[in-house]
């Protein structure tokens, strides 16, 4: 067996291929039994080596043994026998199609090779669109991408504004005590849980609270509680009302 | 003054590819000459220079003919740039499927490619197209007149075919065999 390394590959699909060409295995029927075993134990071989491990290559490991019990399970077959929904598929078309572009990259190595004996004439700083001083041609070399490092940097060469500006909300006890009353029932009671449920923040409910203390001293209100833990219950007192 | 020594001229003034349409700046019009024709015949001119005109670029540049390359690598010693796999990679996915954005050449190839990105845009290999209609409006790239330059092409229809990359993938040796599982 190979020692194969994993830093010698371009990423987990590259690895694959490898696998395929060395075995000569059917792209298009792939044993994904085997091919996983192979790729889990290339894995682990390289953390024994404590070399740190890509994520995208525990990300196939882990994609390779799902598929691996998905064909474990009976799948829908055509009239003629066939089997569809081949659950290899989209890892077959991710292979073929990177292998398709590892192809051209390698064309373009030989392209690359072939074209560096030729020399061009050296940048002299002149471009055709000078000929024109074109005001609106004047941005022409410049790419979208100079444009964002140079915001970028002006803005981290900016200024720091480090002030902060905090809105104070303002919740009054009359507010919030006429808010109570409007909460009573025809008989004059309300519960307490009803009451905070209708209340959207800590400030709130502080008021509210702080509202309901000032009722009970005046003697507006009554609370009971029936039970331990039970609801309290807030009633109108009438009598002091009148 | 005669035509094809004025553009003998320029492509000897222009670090980048001149073109037909570059011309019309120069001739009145009507007189505009083809550009085909006149590196034609300067090209035949050149047979016993150390230079001729090559077709790159979407246009036409003066290069120094291949062989004499030690004898320019000695005076000129920094290197060429060569692109890495993964670079070459990158720029396969990019040629083909421009404008294309990130995700999508990182799909194909299964690994992350925000430094190789990064990389060729400093080079000037590839640029930012633009931004697409998806969700968060990601950057698409497209290659570049450099990226032409870089690997001696014409333009992007010199790259090797899509059907001779094809007959490449299903003429290799891995349909010999087949196990199942």
């Amino acid at each position: 067996m190979f020692n194969v390394k994993l830093e010698n590959f371009e990423g987990p699909l590259d690895l694959l291929l490898y696998f395929i060409k060395r075995d000569k295995i059917d792209i298009y029927d792939i044993p994904i039994s085997k091919i996983t075993k192979e790729y889990i134990d290339t894995i682990n071989r390289t953390k024994k080596l404590n070399v740190s491990i890509a994520g995208e290559f525990i990300l196939m490991a882990s994609m390779l043994t799902r598929l691996k019990t998905r064909m474990l399970l009976p799948r829908k077959e055509d009239e003629e026998g066939f089997e569809i929904d081949d659950p290899r598929k989209t890892l077959v078309d991710q292979l073929v199609q990177y292998k398709t572009f590892k192809n051209i990259a390698n064309q373009l190595r030989e392209i690359q090779n072939n074209n560096k004996d030729t020399f061009y004439r050296p940048n002299n700083n002149l471009s055709i669109s000078d000929i024109e001083h074109n005001p609106t041609e004047f941005l022409r070399e410049v790419s979208l991408f100079d444009i964002s490092k140079i915001f970028k940097e002006a803005l981290s060469n900016a200024p720091e504004d480090d002030t902060f500006y905090i809105e104070r909300q303002t919740i009054s006890l009359t507010e919030q005590r006429d808010f109570i009353i409007t909460n009573f029932d025809k008989k004059g009671t309300l519960l307490l849980n009803n009451l905070v449920k209708q209340l959207n923040n800590k400030l709130e409910i502080i008021v509210t609270f702080l509202a309901l203390l000032e009722m009970i001293k005046t003697s507006e209100i009554i609370c009971k509680q029936k039970d331990i833990f039970g609801q309290i219950e807030i009633k109108l007192n009438i009598t002091a009302k009148a | 003054m005669n035509n094809e020594l004025i553009i003998e001229s320029l492509l000897f003034v222009l670090s980048q590819p001149l073109k037909q349409s570059d011309l019309k700046k120069i001739f009145d019009n009507g007189n505009t000459p083809s550009l085909e024709d006149i590196v034609t015949k300067l090209n035949k001119k050149y047979a016993n220079h150390a230079f001729e005109i090559k077709n790159v670029g979407g246009g036409y540049m003066l290069v120094t003919k291949k062989e004499f390359e030690p004898f320019i690598a000695k005076i000129l010693p920094g290197k060429k740039l060569m692109l890495s796999n993964a670079s070459l990679e990158v720029l396969a996915i990019i040629a083909y499927k421009q404008p294309v954005n990130r995700l999508d050449i990182e799909s194909i190839r299964g690994v992350d490619c925000k430094g190789v990105i990064k990389n060729l845009l400093t080079k000037k290999l590839i640029r930012i197209k633009g931004r697409d209609d998806s969700p968060g409006k990601a950057l698409l790239y497209c290659t570049t007149e450099e990226y032409l330059k870089h690997f001696g092409l014409k333009d992007l229809s010199d790259m090797p075919k899509h059907n001779e990359i094809s007959e490449i993938v299903n003429s290799d040796e891995d349909k010999v065999n087949s196990e199942t599982i």
